[in-house]
């Protein structure tokens, strides 16, 4: 169906959404009028949603590329100069690694899209792809990787330009898993190491105050040392709150992959009330995770 | 991820990311000596001491850059390649981590440290030479420490 032009409210583009996927769950009741070409799989498409609006890999993966802008104030030269070279290594694959999450994210979008009822047009998102991941860069998605992204890539541009076979949510996961599979488990690797980098970082600034503190004991340093605790304690609390971003990040990613393989395992019953239940589950936990991502913001 | 490389030794990506977290060990358990050691003083810290104090949290700063560059490396899989044991050179910087937390006197930090950094300098720049030369330098300090043991904890008023 083609929504009117002009502008719209979100509720009224929810609308018809809402009331096409209620005719479709209403019909498939009623039994068997539903075509297989055209079902309505709500818990699919909740799932897909949830996945596809996993942001924390890509704000961690940010965060990593500019560790050095961080810590540069409180380097010593000699340290100062290993870092600088490290920055440049960060920055060479910032662009790659972001490009496995808009490959997962456009294929959740795309899931989300041939799960539900409705149309809509993810035709510019494809453009973002485009240019694809170098693969003869000093990247950390190696060739296994760069394969999985255009395989990716490809499916993709296939599904939305064609309406994927009579939006057949089946083929898309059956033909997306193994790549999807692929580029979740090189973003948490990457993850991971973002956090252990993360780590390094926060050692290496509040551990100059625990060594320099208790060495200031004359008078006239008592307002330097006091501006020296309150540093130390703000900085504390905002390293501990990163802490957490790292691990939800991992927990999001581990989900994605876990439910998507779930999904794979059960494209012939996906009507089943137990699979049903499952997949709510998974796309439950995604959401719990994004809360506690934007409560520890 | 964890192909090999074809250049041998220190090869894949867990192994460089494993002698990245040895480093970053090291240089935890410097710390936390570093850190007894202000806290139990007492009295002014006189210049030169405050000098030791500064110069091992510089070493530190050290410890955790090269391990972060390594940890770079490993994410961006482009490591130089190494021919020494890798399951050598991890056991042989845990040792000295063990070592940087039991040894006495704080000024014999300093050699077992500096080994530590001329390995990782060596092994990021996948200098085969270095590496050996320092593998022998920490051995020989984490020998000489044995030696004098038992004496932590340290002999403080």
């Amino acid at each position: 169906m083609r929504a009117q032009k002009g502008p719209m409210s979100p509720l009224s583009r929810s609308l018809p959404a809402l009331f096409n996927s209620a005719a479709l769950a209403l019909s498939l009741l009623l039994g068997g009028c539903a075509s297989t070409s055209t079902v309505s799989l709500q818990e699919v498409r909740d799932f897909a949603d949830q996945s596809a609006k996993l942001g924390a890999y890509n704000e961690l993966s940010t965060r990593y590329r500019d560790t050095y802008a961080r810590e540069q104030l409180y380097l010593a030269p000699a340290a100062d100069k290993i870092g600088k070279e490290t920055d440049a290594k960060r920055r060479a694959v910032y662009d790659d690694f972001v490009s496995a999450q808009k490959a997962v994210v456009l294929y959740m979008q795309t899931l989300s899209m041939l799960a539900g009822a409705e149309r809509y047009d993810l035709g510019d998102r494809l453009d973002d792809l485009g240019n694809g991941i170098k693969a003869n860069l000093d990247s950390g998605l190696d060739q296994r990787h760069v394969q999985a992204y255009t395989g990716m890539t490809r499916l993709l541009t296939r599904a939305i330009a064609s309406n994927y076979q009579n939006r057949s949510v089946q083929s898309m996961v059956r033909d997306g898993d193994r790549d999807l599979q692929t580029l979740i488990d090189a973003m948490l690797t990457l993850t991971r190491i973002y956090m252990k980098t993360h780590e390094n970082e926060k050692k290496t600034i509040l551990g100059i105050f625990d060594v320099e503190i208790p060495m200031a004991g004359k008078a006239q340093d008592r307002m330097l040392v006091t501006l020296a605790k309150v540093h130390q304690m703000n900085k504390s609390t905002e390293y501990r709150l990163l802490d957490k971003r790292y691990d939800l990040a991992v927990q999001g990613l581990t989900k994605v992959s876990l439910g998507h393989q779930r999904l794979r395992e059960h494209l012939n019953d996906l009507q089943a009330a137990d699979i049903k239940a499952m997949l709510a589950s998974y796309a439950g936990d995604l959401a719990a995770i994004r809360l506690g991502l934007a409560k520890s913001d | 991820m964890s192909e090999a490389n074809p250049a041998g030794g220190l090869s894949t990506v867990s192994e460089v990311e494993a002698l990245a977290d040895q480093l970053t060990a090291s240089a935890d358990a410097l710390h936390q000596r570093l850190v007894k050691e202000v806290k139990s003083h007492t009295g002014a810290f006189g210049d030169a001491e405050q000098a030791l104090m500064r110069g091992l949290n510089d070493d530190e700063q050290l410890l955790r850059q090269r391990a972060n560059s390594l940890y770079a490396d490993a994410a961006a899989a482009e490591v130089p390649g190494l021919a020494l044991p890798q399951k050598h050179l991890i056991a042989l910087t845990a040792a000295a981590a063990e070592k940087i937390r039991q040894i006495g006197k704080l000024g014999e930090v300093i050699g077992l440290v500096g080994g530590l950094l001329s390995l990782a300098g060596s092994a990021m720049a996948g200098n085969l030479g270095g590496v050996i030369s320092a593998v022998d330098q920490v051995r020989t300090h984490a020998a000489g420490v044995a030696a004098q043991q038992p004496k932590a904890p340290p002999a403080k008023p």
